[in-house]
């Protein structure tokens, strides 16, 4: 008997040794609560707030800009997604700029971030009595109390970016958990969003350094971080956005059942644009503003004085590939410029007057290019200008290089120059960096000289910030001319569409300005080239013509609310008319 | 509406066999002597294994089929899953490839049900213990029919509930042979033949190529490339330098290569010892030419495995037994140019025939900037030469503990497997040079295109795994009066280590090499009264450790009944139904293979961090940031099945069996995206749920006829078949404008693809020219007259839009995976006279004509014969191939119905036709029997595709086997 019981033993023992332990034998995470201890990690949880600013010469579907859904430019290839926005075919299921998720995502990062500042523990300094470990210990305190500001900051501006598009938002300050009931989550109205964001930029503007030159901003670290004057330009703009039509005047959507979720509520006009004036002129006095300096090279280096906040990159040359003329090597034409556009620019005819181009005038019409505001030459490629390494003229009349009948050759007449390095070899991979300028100066200008002109009509003011603009080194336009104040709105309005053309301002000011239909809703233009003579030959006969038809309808003044988030969450209400 | 019509169609000729095949059996039947043949050819056996443990075929309640090892040693294959075709009711065997020692079968139990990352495989358990590894990898796959008792899939939860959260896809359980009391006997057998591609793709040869090359330019409006002279100069072969014809594939392939096999086994024992050993080994050239022969640096392709096992059972006192199996083998196989024979496959696949001579006059390899020399790849890129070991031991104890109680025994086993597969590359480069002629005639050598390097070696580890198992069994097996009572308890702890695997050789990734491990307790219990009732509950409590710690373990349980009809009174010794059996079972079973195996990210209840990084400083200097990735699932779970299987098992006339089954598996918990639950405002990178649910039935029907006489002439034909539909009940899916697109609803691996509606007409185009939208069409490409038009079902508002795109996707076709397998399986014996053959049929799949063997001039590739008919405007009316383009047509070349085929055919996937000499002939030379015998393998298909084998259209061609063998036994 005892044997048998030998072997039981030694059985019960296997059953016993066989109930292995089943947590893993090594882990290669580190988890929330380790990341959080350090000051360099949690560092690394800002960096992802940082990263989902999002980056606009290479935007939708890695290719098109946004100014290719507005009338500044045509996007070549009929594929991308971002033709849905000129055709009138996009709505809440299929939304080329579906950033709603992005910038959820970054608000929930910030959420977190903010929970995690707290928790690092610094005590390896602060311990340490020696001078230099107190001094890192101080310096390491007063950039954690920054960084706060900073998330909260970007935060605010990812939740502009959210209003612009959709109006109205649901406002979360908390991380939700993916156990949560979504169904009571609701959409914020418009003036607690608006009243949040310039809250949060009030208190980021009084706590941030003004400048990333400030202490303990050291530009060579630090270039690229969010400032105190950034927060002072986001607030020009939410105001100024606050301000205009589109925000206040609910008429729009047609009896929209809720209101408040796309409008203000009825109000002093007046002191919405002077709240929007004061706001930009705070940050034209934070500092004395630097002068501006040459336009062109703006677009390829993140550090200059004029750009108030960039979205930084590593340097690449796939904008160059992109949006290159067609006999470029390696080449895709990509956004090209409209005729609309090209229209805008003035053309100067002595050093004091300025004149809307004309196509009527027969001698400009014969040549279209001359004299014309310098910022054309900076922004387009027209035909015959010289572009690229090695450089040779852009061929852009029927047959030539970069023309018609060749594939994927430019439908406008034009090729983009802005934002391209055109010193890069291409075939060599050469790179460069390429500066998505969020906040610059002369925006907070012809912010302060619109909303100056909406409330105290010929107020000095107005024509010194628009010709600050327009004098600039490089481009020295003729000051803006005195006249009414629908003239000088005119006028002003113009100026921030060349100024800022495809730095996809001009598709949310024209849907402020509420003028869809008059800008968006007719057929985009471009120029026929006809080669006049030989090729050899420089004479080139110029026709506009349609080149796209293009939709604009009431709802397109704000985005549809994703489908997929309405099915989700039942709480929250579509904008009119989707 | 076709392919259900070939099923049927199908399904009339099965009937109408087996119709006949009663009807004859009836016949013979009545003439056949009542005294049974006790060696009648493949008689079933009275046990079989349910899972740890055995149980008379008559009483077992739940669906299981099994195949013996003798029958799967009739063909010759060097991996042990194609010799499964057509062999057990409700698996279906699906050919992967026919590279020797590279490319495995899938085996799927009563089909599949699951998608998304689920793993749709069954389980592998040789001799109880889990067999691991990825493709041909498993040792299961690697075993030799020789070594093989039988093979038994367990099909309902049944029978499947004690592997808990490892059965939902069913298992496919080996047993070995073991050593039987008696005096030692020899068998030694060898087969020796050849293997040779049983399809080749067509191609045009350089003639037919550029005329049509010529009017494919034409029709992109461009101007032809070769001239009349060119043309002429193709047509009579008279300047093979500057206007080759070449053959590429019989540049490169040999039409046999030479294949064989040795098996030698021992079988014996007394009381005490019993043993069982075999050595076998297979080998298998490949098919390219013996390029090794001709250039050192290159290597004959072919493939050896070298197999050994050593079944041991002792008896180590009256009440002690013990059993020791080891086995193993050693693979190795070798290649040149590369791992795989892939890339030397998809390049004679794209060349055309005219694109280079193989041999330049000087002697130098011909070639061009876009082309590598196949020819050249073969002789002068070196070679792979790989080497695998894999070793399967194990151990186990048996005390006998009657005086306990009576009928109690317990064991206690232990199993330590490993795989190890190192790779051994030479590789170098070599220069080749495009020619052209100059005035004279002379060549004209371009620049050196390629550089000649020195043979550089790399060692490098491919795969390995290692497990250990560890198991305690308690078994009780004990009848009072009518009763009959079996049970068991057992333990199985099991810890596996992978790295990599075969197919894709990488580095192990950060948690893959972290062990998978899982510990259960199961257990089954038997009742059967007055062999009449039978009622079974058996289940299993199991953990494994990819789940969070609170979600680790799970209760599977499954209960049967069963009821034999014919042991009532009023049928007993009735003379036609011999036998009556009703089962049926429910339970629930699951699978934890919910994502694949070996990456770093198995662990989907950790949250982890990483992701994109921002640049600040004036140096513009990246910064590394933390951001959560997906967002961790506490509560990610396995897939779990509700599986109910209602059967009954006949004999008629004594002679005929048959079983049907009919199963519907409830598949959910099935991991799909979060989609439909999860706001993207909550701001998370959203993390798969247990959400998705699918279904499956179908039926598995065998039926057997034996003809067993004391005459000298034995017959048997055997049908099985499995039947199954699946379609997913719940997946997740963002709301669709086009309702057609959604996968809900659609079967399992459902293609979605375009509508191939005929071919644009000049009228079409001529409308096109003022509307584009008109006739509808693709933005990406100039559409022409004869391109293939597709239906617009809808656009981006939900609504047909003009134009042709994602959003008028649509279900097309079947899923690659049959609905319907037969197979069919037949033998006579006749004095020394002997045969058995194997088809295998299948139906309800679609099948892809997909590459350049079908897609003319794509990626500047070559045309097949396909393209003969090809729209013209002449032949409008009866072309059924677009129009040519020289160009990469995005238009002709979308994933549509026009490329899909019915994949259906029947296939002989082994003959055997064997003598075995009187047996005074054999005993003259000491011999106790003598058999020689010709195999067959893969001998021939009928299908409905002109161009191939509708299982193998891309790759390494599908291979027959023919060998010659010789059997003694002593």
């Amino acid at each position: 008997m005892k044997k048998y019981r030998y072997f039981l033993i030694v059985l019960a023992g296997l059953v016993f040794s066989s109930c292995q332990d089943l947590d893993r034998e090594f882990i290669t995470t580190i988890d929330r609560s380790e990341i959080e201890q350090s000051f360099t990690n949690v560092q690394s949880l800002l960096t992802g707030v940082y990263s989902e600013i999002q980056d606009g010469t290479l935007y939708i579907g890695g290719a098109a800009m946004m100014a290719s859904a507005t009338d500044e430019a045509e996007f070549t290839l009929e594929t991308n997604a971002i033709q849905s926005f000129n055709t009138g075919s996009w709505n809440a299921i299929n939304n080329p700029d579906s950033v709603w998720d992005n910038y959820y995502r970054g608000i929930r990062k910030v959420n977190q971030f903010l929970l995690s500042t707290g928790k690092i523990n610094l005590d390896p300094w602060k311990l340490d009595p020696s001078p230099s470990a107190q001094a890192v210990y101080n310096t390491n305190l007063a950039l954690i109390n920054n960084w706060n500001y900073e998330a909260r900051l970007l935060r605010a501006y990812f939740y502009f970016e959210l209003v612009k598009r959709y109006g109205g938002v649901p406002l979360l300050t908390n991380a939700l958990s993916i156990d949560d009931d979504f169904s009571i989550v609701k959409r914020n109205n418009l003036k607690e969003c608006i009243d949040f964001i310039t809250s949060e930029c009030d208190l980021a503007a009084a706590n941030l350094p003004l400048t990333t030159k400030t202490l303990p901003y050291v530009d060579a670290r630090d270039l690229g971080r969010v400032t105190k004057l950034t927060a002072l330009a986001l607030k020009s703009r939410v105001l100024l956005y606050a301000a205009s039509d589109l925000f206040n005047t609910p008429s729009w959507a047609g009896g929209y059942a809720n209101p408040e979720l796309i409008s203000l509520p009825a109000g002093d006009r007046i002191a919405r644009w002077k709240a929007a004036s004061d706001a930009a002129k705070a940050v034209i006095d934070a500092q004395t503003p630097p002068a501006l300096g040459a336009y062109k090279s703006l677009f390829n280096t993140f550090n200059n004085p004029e750009i108030i906040f960039t979205r930084t990159a590593s340097n690449s040359n796939s904008f160059e590939k992109n949006n290159s003329p067609i006999g470029f090597q390696l080449a895709q034409s990509g956004n090209t410029p409209s005729q609309d556009l090209v229209d805008a620019y003035e053309v100067r005819v002595n050093s004091t007057t300025a004149v809307k181009f004309n196509w009527n005038d027969p001698a400009m019409a014969a040549n279209p290019y001359l004299s014309r505001d310098p910022r054309l030459g900076f922004t387009v490629v027209i035909n015959d200008a010289l572009f690229g390494t090695p450089n040779r003229k852009v061929e852009i009349w029927n047959g030539g290089k970069d023309a018609k009948p060749i594939i994927n050759a430019t439908k406008t007449g034009y090729y983009l120059r802005k934002y391209q390095a055109e010193s890069l070899n291409l075939l060599l991979d050469n790179k460069a960096a390429h500066s998505w300028i969020i906040f610059r100066y002369p925006e907070i200008y012809l912010n302060y000289a619109e909303a100056l002109n909406e409330w105290s009509p010929g107020n000095a003011d107005i024509k010194l910030y628009v010709d600050r603009v327009r004098f600039r080194t490089g481009v020295a336009m003729p000051g803006m001319p005195a006249g009414s104040q629908a003239e000088t709105r005119e006028r002003i309005r113009n100026e921030k569409r060349v100024e800022f053309a495809f730095e996809d301002h001009r598709f949310w000011d024209v849907r402020r300005w509420m003028q869809g239909p008059q800008f968006f809703g007719k057929p985009l233009r471009g120029v026929e080239v006809i080669s006049t003579n030989s090729p050899t030959n420089n004479t080139f006969k110029y026709t506009p013509v349609n080149v796209e038809n293009r939709s604009f309808e009431a709802k397109m003044y704000l985005y549809p609310i994703p489908q997929s988030e309405l099915n989700i969450a039942k709480g929250l209400i579509q904008n009119p008319l989707w | 509406m076709k392919i259900q019509n070939t099923n049927k169609f199908l399904y009339i000729v099965l009937l109408s066999i087996l119709t006949n095949g009663v009807l004859q059996a009836q016949e013979k039947v009545n003439v056949a002597s009542k005294e049974q043949d006790t060696v009648g050819i493949n008689a079933k056996p009275n046990f079989i294994n349910i899972g740890y443990d055995t149980q008379p075929i008559k009483t077992v309640t739940s669906a299981i089929s099994t195949v013996k090892g003798t029958d799967l040693e009739k063909n010759f294959n060097v991996n042990l899953g194609n010799t499964l075709y057509g062999r057990l009711a409700g698996l279906s065997v699906t050919q992967g490839g026919s590279e020797p020692g590279v490319a495995t079968p899938g085996l799927f139990v009563r089909g599949v049900n699951t998608f998304g990352g689920g793993s749709n495989s069954p389980l592998y358990v040789i001799d109880g213990y889990i067999s691991n590894g990825a493709g041909s990898a498993n040792a299961f796959m690697q075993l030799m029919p020789e070594e093989i008792e039988t093979i038994s899939i367990l099909k309902d939860a049944s029978a499947t509930a004690i592997y808990g959260a490892r059965g939902a896809n069913g298992v496919v359980l080996v047993t070995t042979k073991v050593g039987k009391e008696g005096p030692l006997k020899i068998s030694f057998t060898t087969k020796q033949g050849f293997n040779q591609a049983q399809s080749l793709p067509k191609f045009l040869g350089a003639y037919d190529y550029s005329v049509l090359y010529n009017e494919a330019l034409v029709n992109d409006g461009l101007a032809p490339r070769y001239s009349a002279t060119d043309l002429d100069a193709y047509q009579n072969g008279s300047d093979p330098l500057y206007h080759p014809n070449v053959n590429w594939y019989n540049e490169v392939l040999r039409p046999t290569a030479p294949v064989s096999s040795y098996n030698l086994t021992f079988n014996g024992g007394d009381k005490f010892v019993k043993y069982f050993v075999m050595l076998n080994a297979i080998n298998s050239q490949g098919l390219f030419k013996k390029f090794g022969d001709i250039n050192d640096e290159s290597s004959n392709s072919g493939y050896e495995k070298y197999n050994f096992r050593s079944n041991l059972d002792l008896s180590l006192s009256k009440n002690l037994s013990a059993e020791f199996k080891i086995a193993g083998s050693i693979e190795q196989s070798k290649n040149p140019n590369n791992y795989t024979t892939n890339e030397t496959f998809s390049l004679l696949q794209q060349l055309p025939p005219n694109v280079f001579p193989v041999y330049n006059p000087n002697g130098s390899y011909g070639g061009n900037a876009r082309f590598e020399n196949p020819v050249a790849n073969l002789l002068s890129t070196g070679f792979y030469r790989n080497n695998s070991r894999t070793i399967l031991t194990s151990l186990k104890f048996t005390q006998k503990l009657d005086m306990v109680t009576k009928g109690l025994s317990a064991s206690a086993a232990m199993s330590i497997n490993n795989y190890f597969e190192s790779g051994s590359r030479k590789s170098k480069e070599y220069p080749r040079f495009s020619i052209a002629p100059d005035a004279t005639g002379a060549p004209i050598y371009g620049t050196i295109i390629g550089q000649l390097t020195p043979l550089a070696g790399q060692e490098q580890t491919q795969d390995q795994y290692r497990n250990i198992i560890i198991q305690a069994f308690l078994n009780y097996k004990r009848t009072f009066g009518k009763s009959d009572i079996s049970a068991m308890v057992m333990f199985n702890s099991d810890n596996i280590t992978l790295f990599g695997t075969a197919s894709a050789p990488t580095a192990a990734t950060a948690n893959s090499t972290d062990p998978y491990k899982h510990n259960s307790a199961a257990g089954r219990l038997t009742y059967t009264f007055d062999n009449r009732f039978i009622a079974e509950f058996s289940g299993a409590y199991m953990g494994s450790e990819i789940f969070a710690p609170t979600k680790r373990y799970g209760f599977f349980p499954a209960g049967s009944l069963g009821y034999i009809i014919s042991n009532e009174s009023f049928l007993k010794d009735n003379k036609t139904l011999n036998f009556l059996k009703l089962r049926g079972s429910y339970g629930l079973v699951g699978n934890d293979i919910v994502a694949s195996q070996g990456t770093g990210s198995r662990y989907a209840y950790t949250q982890t961090f990483g992701g994109g990084g921002y640049n600040f400083g004036t140096g513009n200097v990246g910064a590394g940031s933390l951001s959560e990735n997906v967002i961790a699932n506490q509560n990610i779970t396995w897939e779990k099945e509700k599986s109910f299987n209602i059967g009954l098992d006949l004999t008629l006339f004594k002679n005929i069996d048959i079983s049907y089954d009919y199963f519907n598996r409830d598949r959910y918990d099935i991991l799909v995206p979060s989609t439909t639950t999860i706001p993207a405002f909550a701001g998370v990178i959203a993390p798969n749920l247990n959400q998705g649910k699918s279904n499956s039935e179908g039926i598995d029907v065998s039926l057997r006829y034996n003809l067993m006489s004391k005459k000298e002439f034995r017959f048997f034909i055997e049908i099985n078949g499995g039947y199954v539909k699946n379609k997913i009940i719940f997946n997740s899916e963002a709301f669709q404008l086009n309702t057609q697109l959604y996968r809900t609803n659609a079967a399992i691996d459902q293609p979605f693809g375009l509508n191939a509606i005929g071919f644009y007409t000049p009228a079409d185009i001529i409308s096109r020219q003022t509307d584009p939208k008109s006739v509808p069409g693709v933005l990406t490409e100039i559409i022409r007259a004869g391109d293939i038009k597709y239906q617009d079902i809808g656009g981006p508002n939900g609504t047909p839009d003009g134009i042709i795109d994602g959003n008028d996707a649509m279900a097309i076709g079947n899923p690659g995976l049959p609905s319907l397998t037969v197979g069919l399986h037949s033998g006579f014996h006749y004095k020394g006279f002997d045969a058995d053959f194997v088809f295998q049929g299948v139906s309800g799949n679609t099948v892809y004509l997909g590459g350049n063997t079908f897609h003319a001039f794509q990626n500047n590739g070559q045309v097949g014969p396909i393209a003969m008919n090809r729209w013209t405007p002449e032949t409008a009316a009866t072309a059924d191939y677009p129009r040519l383009s020289s160009k990469d047509n995005l238009n002709n070349y979308q994933f549509s119905n026009f490329w899909q085929r019915d994949g259906s055919f029947i296939k002989l996937r082994s003959a055997e036709i064997g003598y075995t000499l009187p047996s005074n002939t054999a005993k003259a030379i000491r011999m106790n029997s003598i058999r020689v015998f010709a195999t067959g393998t893969n001998i021939f298909s009928i299908d409905k595709i002109e161009y191939g084998d509708p299982e193998s259209l891309t790759g390494y061609p599908v291979s027959r086997t023919l060998t010659m063998g010789i059997n003694f036994q002593l």
